[in-house]
C-alpha cells in the first residue's frame, strides 16, 4: 500500500482521530495536499515504515560515519553497500561504545550496545572509576530514542503556530535560520530577550549560555528545576560560597542518617549513593555493616531499605535534626549515657508516636556519638536551604563534611544574575520580554501552579521551543523546534565524583533534531557552531592543555579521563549557622485542615518529561506498586481521620487551588502527611502519555495548581476533604486495603518468603534463615528410586567428561533497594511489551522481572520489604511436567527454557508455577504498542507505520513473542550462548565467571544480584549460594530453586528492634547448627537433622512446630 | 393383552411381594410405539419452535463469540494472572459433569438390571452426547493458538517428530474425555438403531425413510439381529461403564496433579465423579419433567422414575456435601499453611458468595429429597436440579477461581471478573446444548422402545402369574 493511499483513507475516515490526520488539520489543508502530492513520501510504505529506505540508508551511514569519528574502531564509509567489508565489522554483531550524558537531573556514565548502527541496549560502563550502575531513567532511554511522538523535521513538522490563525504550519530548518536570524540581529543588547534553561550539569551548555549572556547582556536568563527548586543552591552558597550539588561517599560511611532525603531512590545522586551504600551491606564483611537511619513523612525507597525507620512529618524534621544536635554534643562533650525512656521493655514498633520519637533520637545520638566522623548526616532539598545548612553545620561539627559529605561546583553556578522562573514571568506579563527561547524541560506542565506561565507565553511576540517533544509549552511557542535525544546528539556531563563525560551519538538524529548546544551556539553567534568542536573546547579548558586527536578519541573511547575532573568544593564554612530552636513532635492526629503534601518526582516519570516512555509509565512504582497512575498516598491512620478509603477521592486546597486524587494507603507515612507525585496529567505528551486533542487518554492527575513557586517540594497546612466517588488505582500487586483475611496472611507469608533477621541474629545463629522457612520435605533419601535432576546432570557430565555450566543465581536482599533498573533492564533487553493501563488493571502486565513489595507491622509503624522476582529455574519444574506440548523443558545447562514456537497457550504452566513468573500474550502486545488491541488494532496504516519507528528498538537476539505464548525470564539465554560462542572462539575454553552477565545483573546500582555457574565453587554465585543465610523461596515444594535469596540482614540497633526482631532473637537464636552446605541441592542427612531439630524447643513458633512434627513422624 | 394399570396409581409405592409397574396406564406395545414415534412425526409445536429459535439464536451468537475470540486473543475473557483459567474451563467442566448421567444410566444401570432406566436412558445418553459436544467445545478454544490445538493429538508432530508430553493430565483430558465421547455415542447410537428401524418403517415419505433406513443400518429385528444386539449392547455398556467414572477422575487430575493450594488434594477423584453424577442427574431432571409433560409421555417416564433419580440425587449429593467437609479437614489436619489459606479463603474471602451459593445449593437443598412429598412433586424437584445445576456451575467456579486467585504468592493475587464474552459462551453454550437437543427430540425417538416393551412384558407377566 502506498502512503497515498494510507493517507486518503485516513482522512476519509470518520469517527475517532487518528494521529496524523488530526495533526494534518493542526496544519491546515494546504500542507496537507502537498504532502499528499509528494511523489515520494518520506514516512510510509517502505521498510522500516517509520523511517523511509532512503532515510536508512542515511542512518545506517551516518552510524558508520560516527564509528569513524567517534568510536575510533571503524574507517569512515560511504553509504554503499560493502564490497569489502571493513575490518572488524561484522554485520548483525553487537558492539559497545561509551557514552556520558545528563537525564532528568543525573549523570550517567554508560555503555551502549549496538547492532548494525542501531543503539539497543544501555549498560553500566564498567571501566568508569566511579563504578556505578544504572537506573530506571536511563534503562528506559533507548525507548525514548525510537518513540515516533517526538519532535520531528523530517516530514516538515517543524512547526511554526500563528496565533492569529490559531493554527499551525509545517515548516523546516531553513525558514527556522532565516527567523532566528532576523530575531537575532533585532534583538540589540538582549534587553527584550529571555532564556529558560534547566539547571544542568553540563560545562558546554554553560559556556554557551555564557555566551549568549555575553553576546545580549541585557537578556533575562531563567534558570528552572521543575522538581526540587533551588534549596540546596541557596544553602550551598550561603554555607560554602558557591552553589553546588552534594555528592555522598557512603561507602565510607558507618552511619547514614537521612532526613526527608530519598538517597537511594529519587535524588540525583542515587547512583552513587547506592554503589556506596550497597558496599556496605554485607553483613559477614569484617567491617561489619553501614547502618541508615531515615526519618522521613512519606515512604520511600530509602526508607524501605532503613535499618531502623522514624515516621515523622517533614515540618518536624529540622527541630529534630537540632535537638539531635543538642543531644549529640552533649554525649560527645561527656554527658550522661542515659536513655531517656528507662529499661527497653517495650519493643520500638510498640511505643507510641511521641515516645518513638524520644527512643529513636536517644539510639541515634548515641550512635552518631561514638562514631562522629563516620556519621553523615542528609537532610533533603525538600526540607528546604535552612535545614541543608544545618545539616552540613552538623557534618562538618561530626567531622564527616569534605569526607563523607562532599560538594561539587554547579557549572551553571557560573551564570550570573539568574531570574527564577516566577519573575521571568511577571517580567513576560509586564511586556518586557518580546524574545523568549525556552531549552526543554516543558516549563508550562512543570511550572507550579501559582505561576502562570502558560499565559505568559501568550504575551511575547517571538517565542521559540527547543525541546524532545512538541509538547505542552511547545503547541503555545511560536516555533517548536526539534532537540535531539541524549543516545543521537553531542553533550557533556560531570558526573557525581567529579568525572568529565561526553556524550557521544550513537545514531544520526533519528527525526532531525538540533543538538541544544549548537542551537545556544547559533544563538551566540558562535563562529563554531559545530557541536563536537564546542565539547572539545570545553575538555581543553578543563585539561588546562589542548588535548591531542588521540586524547580526544581516547577520552570518546573510553568515556572517561582520570584527568579530567571537576575538584569538590574546599570544606569551609561561612556564616554562623541557624538556630532551630523547637522540639519535635510527631504525633499521630490528624488534623484534616493542614495535612502536609509532599511533592515527589514520580518514578517512572520524573516531573513528566518520560510520560511518553510506556517502559516508565508502566513500571510499578517502587512502595505503591501503581502503574500508569498517580495518587495521594497516605497511612491508613490519616484516611480514617478523613473518612476516606483507598480508591476513594480526597481534594486538596492550597490558596483556591484545588486538586482531587485518589487515595493509596499505605501504612508507615506520618500522620496528616500525604505523598503526591509529578509528571502526571500531561495533556500532550504523546501517544502513550496521553494526548487531549488526538483523543489518547490523559494518565493520571496533574498536581501542579497546588504546587506553589515558595513551596515547590512540601506544601503545609493543606486542606484536605473527602469525596465520595471512587477510582480504580492500577496496581501490579495489591494494596494494604484488601480484606483483612488476606491482608493478615500476606503479612504472615511473606516472613517466610522474604527472610530477614538482624545482624545480631546472624552473628548468634548463621542458620537463622533456614528456621524462618517451612520444613523442607526431604525426597529421595536412600533407597529411594528418585534421582534429582542435578545428580542425573553430574553423572552424565561425569561419563562424558564433558562439564556443563550450571547457571544459577543469587539475589542480596540486603543490597536491594527496589530501584527498577532490572525491571527496565530487562525489559530492553527481552523485547517484553508494555500493555497499557486497561491491561494493568487486568493483572496481564507482562514484566519478566518484579519487584515484590510487602508491608509488615501496623498501620503508624509499618516496614516494608522488597524482593526482585523473577524466573527461579526451579530443577525440578513444576511448569515443565503439565505442559502438554513440551514447550518449556530444561536444558541440561539447568535453565527452564521456552521453545515459544511449540507453545500452544494452555496456560497450565503458569497456573501451577508457585511463583507466578510467567506471563501469557493475551493479545499481540508487540504489534500494537499502546494503540489497541483486536478490532482496534488496526486504527490506521500510516499510525502503525510509525510505531514501527518503536520496533527498532528490538533486541534481535530475542524473539518477538506473538499472542497466545506463555513467556518468562530466561536467564538472558541469549547472553548465555553469545559467552559460549565467545569462548568457543578463544580455544574451548572454560567458561568463566562474569563471561554471562544477565541484564537485571549489569543494571543493578547496588550489585544486589550475581548471575553464573554453581557447578564451579570459586564463582561468586556459587559461593553466595553457600552463605549461610541464603535461602530458596519456596523450597519447601521440593522445586529446588536455581535462583537463590540473601536474606535481608538489617542492622538494627538492639533498642529500636521491633517486637518481631526481638522474639526471633529469643527463639532462633539458640536453633540448631546443621550444617548449610547441603541446603537447597543435597537432603539433609536424616539423622543429625532429626537430632537437631529435637533437641531444640521450637514451642514458639508455628512454623518450628511444624518442623517438629514432621520430624517426629520420621522418626516413627 | 390387558393391563389394569390406572394411569393415576403412585407407582411409587412398594408394594410387598409385588413389583411396581414401570409403565402406567392401559398402555400396549402399541400404545408405546405410537406415543413415541408421534412425537417426532407430528408438527412441532408452537413452544418447540420458539425454544429452537431462541436456542439457535444464541448458538449463533456463540460462534461470532468464538470467532471474535480468535481473531482477537484469548485477552477478551476475564483470564488474568494468577487466574489463567478462568470460566472456559469452568464450563469445560461443568459439562463434563452433566455428561456422566446419561451413560451412568445406560451403562451401569444396565449392567445392574436396574429396569426403570429403560424409559429414560435414551433422552440422558442424548443429553451426555449433547453435554461432551458443549464440553469440547471449551479446550479447544481455550488454548491461546486455538489453530494449533490440534497439536495435543497424540501422533508425532511432523515438522517436530515430536509426540506430546505424557506427563500432562492435560493430555489425558484429551484421551479421557474423547474417549468418553466417542463410547457414549457409539453406545446412544447402537441402542437406538432398532428405534430408527421403527421409524424407517413408519416413515410416509421417501426422504425420512432414506434417512432413518441409512441409520437403522438395515435393521429387520430377525432373532440373530437381536441376539447380536444383544450381545454387542452388554459388551458396550461393560466397557462404558469404567470410564463414567474415569473422566471425571482424569478430569478432576487437571486440579489435583497440579501443586496449586485447593487443587492439590487426592480427594478430587471421588468427589468429582460424585458431583458429575449429581449434576447430570439434576440436569437429566431438569429436561426431563417438562419434557415429559409437553410430550405427553408422562405415563413411560413415571413418578417412579423421578422418585428414583431423587434419590440418586440425594445419596451424591451428600457425598459431594463429605467431600467438602472433608477438605476442611484435611486441610486442618494437613497443617500446611498455604493449604488451610485456601480454605479459609474460599469460605470467608472475596469469593465467599460464590462459596455460600455452592453449599446452598449443592448440600442443603438436596436435603429435602429426604422427604417423599418432594421426590414425588415434580415442580419441586424440577427447582431443586435447577438449584443443583447452579450449586454444581459455582463448585467448578470455586474450585477453578477462588484456588488460583491467591495461591502462593500473596504478591501475584488478583480478584477475577469475568467480561461480556466469558457471559456469552456460557449462555451460548447452552444455546448448543438445547439446539442438539430439541433437534433430537423432533428427529430421534426420545424413549427406548424396544426395552420399554421388554419391561411391559415382564409386567405384564408378573401381573399374569399373580392371578394364577
Amino acid at each position: 500500500m502506498t502512503s497515498n493511499e494510507s493517507a486518503s483513507s485516513s482522512t476519509t475516515k470518520s469517527g475517532k482521530p487518528s494521529y496524523w490526520r488530526s495533526l494534518s488539520e493542526l496544519r491546515g489543508s494546504e500542507a496537507f495536499d502537498q504532502y499528499l502530492d509528494r511523489e515520494f513520501p518520506v514516512a510510509a510504505s517502505e521498510f522500516p515504515e517509520g523511517v523511509s529506505r532512503r532515510r536508512w540508508m542515511q542512518l545506517m551511514g551516518a552510524s558508520l560515519a560516527f564509528a569513524g569519528v567517534a568510536g575510533c574502531r571503524y574507517p569512515e564509509e560511504t553509504i554503499e553497500p560493502f564490497v569489502i567489508r571493513p575490518e572488524g565489522r561484522i554485520p548483525g554483531e553487537s558492539y559497545q561504545r561509551a557514552t556520558n550524558f545528563e537525564l532528568a537531573g543525573r549523570v550517567y556514565n554508560l555503555l551502549i550496545s549496538c547492532v548494525d548502527g542501531r543503539p539497543l541496549k544501555i549498560e553500566p560502563n564498567t571501566e568508569h572509576p566511579s563504578g556505578v550502575g544504572t537506573d530506571s531513567f536511563s534503562q528506559a532511554s533507548i525507548l525514548g530514542l525510537y518513540d515516533p511522538d517526538r519532535s520531528r523535521d523530517d516530514e516538515g513538522f517543524l512547526l511554526r503556530n500563528v496565533k492569529e490563525e490559531n493554527r499551525s504550519y509545517a515548516s523546516d530548518w531553513p525558514e527556522f535560520n532565516d527567523y532566528l536570524s532576523a530575531l537575532l540581529e533585532n534583538a540589540g543588547d538582549g534587553s527584550a530577550m529571555a532564556l529558560v534553561f534547566e539547571s544542568t550539569r553540563s560545562p558546554s551548555t554553560v559556556r554557551m549560555l555564557s555566551a549568549v549572556k555575553n553576546r545580549f547582556p541585557a537578556a533575562t536568563l531563567c534558570r528552572y528545576d521543575s522538581v526540587n527548586g533551588d534549596a540546596m543552591r541557596q544553602a550551598t552558597t550561603k554555607v560554602l560560597g558557591t552553589a553546588a550539588r552534594q555528592a555522598l561517599d557512603l561507602a565510607n560511611a558507618e552511619i547514614v542518617v537521612a532526613l526527608q532525603a530519598d538517597i537511594l531512590g529519587n535524588d540525583s545522586g542515587m547512583l552513587n549513593n547506592a554503589a556506596g551504600y550497597a558496599k556496605r551491606r554485607n553483613p559477614l564483611a569484617e567491617d561489619g555493616m553501614n547502618r541508615l537511619y531515615v526519618v522521613e513523612g512519606g515512604f520511600t525507597s530509602t526508607g524501605a531499605s532503613a535499618d531502623s525507620r522514624l515516621a515523622l512529618a517533614p515540618s518536624q524534621i529540622p527541630a529534630f535534626l537540632a535537638k539531635l544536635g543538642r543531644k549529640v554534643e552533649e554525649l560527645v562533650a561527656g554527658g550522661a549515657h542515659q536513655h531517656s525512656d528507662g529499661e527497653a521493655s517495650q519493643a520500638y514498633d510498640e511505643l507510641p508516636a511521641g515516645q518513638r520519637l524520644e527512643r529513636f533520637i536517644d539510639v541515634l545520638a548515641h550512635d552518631i556519638a561514638e562514631k562522629p566522623s563516620q556519621t553523615v548526616i542528609v537532610v533533603g532539598e525538600q526540607i528546604g536551604a535552612e535545614g541543608i545548612e544545618a545539616g552540613i553545620r552538623m557534618n562538618q561539627k561530626l567531622g564527616s563534611l569534605g569526607t563523607l559529605q562532599n560538594f561539587y561546583p554547579l557549572p551553571d553556578g557560573e551564570i550570573e544574575g539568574t531570574v527564577s522562573l516566577g519573575e521571568l514571568t511577571a517580567k513576560m506579563n509586564a511586556g518586557e520580554i518580546q524574545n523568549l527561547l525556552i531549552l526543554d524541560g516543558n516549563p508550562v506542565v512543570t511550572a507550579p501552579g501559582d505561576i502562570d506561565f502558560a499565559a505568559a507565553i501568550g504575551k511575547v511576540a517571538d517565542s521559540v521551543y527547543a525541546g524532545l517533544y512538541n509538547d505542552e509549552t511547545g503547541a503555545l511557542c511560536r516555533w517548536s523546534i526539534p532537540l535531539t535525544h541524549p543516545l543521537e546528539g553531542w553533550s557533556d556531563s560531570v558526573n557525581d565524583n567529579g568525572f568529565y563525560g561526553v556524550g557521544q551519538p550513537q545514531i544520526l538524529p533519528l527525526l532531525g533534531g538540533k543538538d541544544l548546544i549548537e542551537i545556544l551556539a547559533i544563538v551566540a553567534g558562535e563562529s563554531q557552531t559545530d557541536p563536537q568542536a564546542i565539547l572539545r573546547r570545553t575538555a581543553d579548558t578543563l585539561a588546562g592543555e589542548g588535548l591531542s586527536d588521540r586524547e580526544w578519541r581516547q577520552l570518546l573511547h573510553d568515556g572517561f579521563a582520570t584527568n579530567l575532573n571537576v575538584d569538590a568544593v574546599a570544606p569551609e564554612l561561612k556564616g554562623d549557622g541557624v538556630q532551630i530552636a523547637d522540639e519535635p513532635v510527631a504525633s499521630s492526629e490528624v488534623n484534616i485542615d493542614s495535612t502536609e503534601i509532599i511533592f515527589a518526582p514520580a518514578d517512572g516519570l520524573y516531573d513528566g518529561r518520560f510520560a511518553n516512555n510506556g517502559w516508565l509509565q508502566e513500571m510499578p512504582q517502587s512502595l505503591t506498586k501503581l502503574s500508569w497512575d498517580n495518587a495521594a498516598v497516605m497511612s491508613p491512620l490519616t484516611a480514617k481521620a478523613l473518612e476516606i478509603e483507598h480508591g476513594q477521592f480526597v481534594v486538596l486546597t492550597v490558596n483556591e487551588n484545588k486538586v482531587a486524587l485518589p487515595v493509596y494507603e499505605m501504612p508507615g507515612c506520618a500522620a496528616g502527611v500525604i505523598t503526591t507525585t509529578l509528571g502526571y496529567g500531561r495533556t500532550r505528551a504523546g501517544m502513550v502519555g496521553g494526548h487531549e486533542i488526538e483523543g489518547v487518554e490523559i494518565i493520571g492527575t496533574d498536581i501542579s495548581p497546588i504546587r506553589t513557586a515558595e513551596t515547590p517540594a512540601i506544601a503545609y497546612g493543606v486542606k484536605a476533604r473527602r469525596r465520595l466517588d471512587r477510582y480504580k488505582l492500577s496496581t501490579t500487586q495489591d494494596h494494604w486495603a484488601i480484606d483483612e483475611g488476606g491482608r493478615e496472611e500476606t503479612e504472615t507469608r511473606s516472613f517466610s518468603l522474604v527472610r530477614e533477621g538482624t545482624a545480631v541474629l546472624l552473628a548468634k545463629n548463621k542458620d537463622f534463615v533456614e528456621a524462618k522457612g517451612p520444613h523442607v520435605p526431604h525426597v529421595g533419601a536412600d533407597g529411594s528410586p528418585w534421582k534429582e535432576p542435578i545428580n542425573a546432570i553430574e553423572e552424565k557430565n561425569a561419563a562424558e567428561g564433558n562439564p556443563v555450566p550450571q547457571w544459577g543465581m543469587s539475589i542480596d536482599l540486603s543490597k536491594c533497594t527496589g530501584c527498577n533498573a532490572c525491571v527496565v533492564a530487562c525489559q530492553s533487553e527481552n523485547n517484553v511489551p508494555i500493555v497499557g493501563r486497561e491491561q494493568v488493571l487486568n493483572s496481564r502486565e507482562m514484566h519478566w522481572l518484579r519487584v515484590d513489595r510487602y508491608f509488615q507491622g501496623d498501620e503508624e509503624n509499618a516496614e516494608i520489604v522488597q524482593q526482585p522476582v523473577a524466573c527461579m529455574h526451579c530443577e525440578t519444574a513444576p511448569c515443565e511436567q503439565v505442559c502438554p506440548v513440551a514447550a518449556t523443558v530444561h536444558t541440561d545447562e539447568g535453565i527452564n527454557a521456552m521453545a515459544y514456537n511449540r507453545c500452544i497457550g494452555t496456560r497450565y504452566c503458569a497456573n501451577n508455577c508457585p511463583f507466578k513468573v510467567r506471563r501469557f500474550n493475551y493479545f499481540n502486545y508487540n504489534e500494537e504498542i499502546g494503540t489497541g488491541y483486536g478490532w482496534n488494532a488496526f486504527p490506521s496504516n500510516i499510525e502503525n507505520a510509525n510505531r514501527k519507528l518503536q520496533a527498532l528498538v528490538m533486541n534481535p537476539e530475542v524473539t518477538v513473542r506473538g499472542r497466545g505464548v506463555m513467556e518468562k525470564c530466561t536467564y538472558c539465554v541469549q547472553r548465555v550462548e553469545s559467552a559460549k560462542i565467545t569462548a568457543r572462539k578463544e580455544g574451548g575454553r572454560e567458561i568463566r565467571d562474569g563471561d554471562v552477565v544477565t541484564a537485571c545483573q549489569s543494571a543493578c546500582p547496588t550489585k544486589a544480584i550475581e548471575f553464573g555457574n554453581i557447578a564451579d565453587s570459586q564463582s561468586a554465585v556459587a559461593k553466595s549460594h553457600k552463605l549461610p543465610h541464603s535461602y530458596g523461596m519456596l523450597s519447601q515444594l521440593n522445586v529446588k530453586p536455581r535462583t537463590e535469596y540473601l536474606a535481608r540482614i538489617r542492622n538494627t540497633p538492639s533498642r529500636l528492634m521491633t517486637r518481631k526482631q526481638i522474639e526471633d532473637l529469643e527463639t532462633l537464636q539458640s536453633h540448631g547448627d546443621h550444617g548449610h552446605d547441603d541446603h537447597g541441592h543435597d537432603d539433609h542427612q536424616d539423622a543429625t537433622h532429626a537430632d537437631n531439630h529435637a533437641d531444640h524447643d521450637h514451642a514458639e513458633t508455628r512454623e518450628a512446630k511444624v518442623t517438629t512434627e514432621a520430624t517426629a513422624s520420621e522418626e516413627n | 393383552m390387558s393391563l389394569a394399570i390406572p394411569n393415576g396409581l403412585d407407582n411409587s409405592v412398594e408394594q410387598p411381594g409385588q413389583r411396581a409397574p414401570l409403565v402406567l396406564g392401559d398402555t400396549t406395545y402399541h400404545d408405546i410405539t405410537e406415543s413415541v414415534c408421534q412425537v417426532a412425526e407430528r408438527k412441532p409445536s408452537t413452544g418447540w419452535v420458539i425454544g429452537f429459535l431462541i436456542s439457535f439464536a444464541l448458538l449463533q451468537w456463540m460462534t461470532v463469540c468464538i470467532l471474535y475470540l480468535i481473531y482477537t486473543g484469548v485477552g477478551v475473557w476475564g483470564n488474568r494472572a494468577p487466574i489463567f483459567w478462568g470460566w472456559p474451563i469452568v464450563n469445560f467442566v461443568f459439562w463434563v459433569g452433566i455428561g456422566h448421567a446419561g451413560t451412568l444410566i445406560s451403562a451401569i444401570l444396565f449392567l445392574f438390571r436396574q429396569e426403570w432406566r429403560t424409559s429414560i436412558n435414551r433422552a440422558a445418553e442424548a443429553m451426555t452426547i449433547f453435554a461432551v459436544a458443549c464440553a469440547g467445545t471449551f479446550p479447544g478454544i481455550h488454548v491461546g493458538r486455538a489453530w494449533l490445538a490440534y497439536w495435543l493429538a497424540p501422533y508425532p508432530s511432523l515438522n517436530l517428530w515430536m509426540w506430546p508430553q505424557f506427563r500432562s493430565p492435560l493430555l489425558w483430558d484429551v484421551f479421557a474425555v474423547s474417549t468418553y465421547g466417542t463410547v457414549s455415542l457409539l453406545f446412544w447410537y447402537m441402542g437406538m438403531v432398532p428405534d430408527l428401524a421403527t421409524f424407517r418403517d413408519r416413515s410416509k415419505n421417501k426422504f425420512r425413510r432414506m434417512a432413518y433406513g441409512i441409520l437403522s443400518l438395515g435393521w429387520s429385528g430377525s432373532s440373530r439381529h437381536w441376539m447380536r444386539y444383544e450381545k454387542a449392547y452388554a459388551l458396550l455398556a461393560a466397557f462404558a461403564a469404567p470410564l463414567v467414572l474415569s473422566v471425571h477422575t482424569i478430569v478432576s487430575f487437571d486440579f489435583a496433579v497440579s501443586q496449586v493450594p485447593g487443587w492439590h488434594t487426592t480427594i478430587f477423584p471421588p468427589y468429582f465423579v460424585a458431583g458429575a453424577i449429581f449434576s447430570g442427574f439434576a440436569m437429566v431432571l431438569t429436561l426431563m419433567i417438562p419434557a415429559r409433560k409437553m410430550l405427553g409421555l408422562e405415563h413411560l417416564i413415571t413418578i417412579r422414575h423421578l422418585d428414583n433419580m431423587c434419590k440418586i440425587i440425594l445419596a451424591t449429593g451428600s457425598i459431594v456435601g463429605l467431600a467438602y467437609g472433608t477438605e476442611f479437614f484435611i486441610a486442618w489436619y494437613g497443617q500446611v499453611q498455604e493449604e488451610q489459606f485456601a480454605f479459609m479463603n474460599r469460605a470467608f474471602g472475596p469469593y465467599w458468595w460464590a462459596y455460600w451459593t455452592m453449599i446452598s445449593c449443592n448440600v442443603i437443598s438436596p436435603q429435602l429429597f429426604w422427604i417423599k412429598k418432594f421426590r414425588t412433586t415434580p415442580w419441586i424437584i424440577v427447582i431443586v436440579s435447577i438449584f443443583v445445576n447452579i450449586g454444581m456451575w459455582f463448585e467448578r467456579f470455586v474450585i477453578v477461581i477462588t484456588s488460583l486467585s491467591r495461591d502462593y504468592l500473596p504478591s501475584a493475587w488478583a480478584y477475577f471478573s469475568p467480561t461480556w464474552v466469558d457471559w456469552s459462551m456460557l449462555i451460548g453454550s447452552f444455546g448448543l446444548f438445547f439446539t442438539l437437543f430439541l433437534l433430537f427430540c423432533r428427529l430421534m425417538p426420545v424413549i427406548n422402545m424396544a426395552e420399554t416393551k421388554s419391561t411391559l412384558a415382564k409386567q405384564y407377566h408378573m401381573s399374569h402369574s399373580d392371578k394364577h
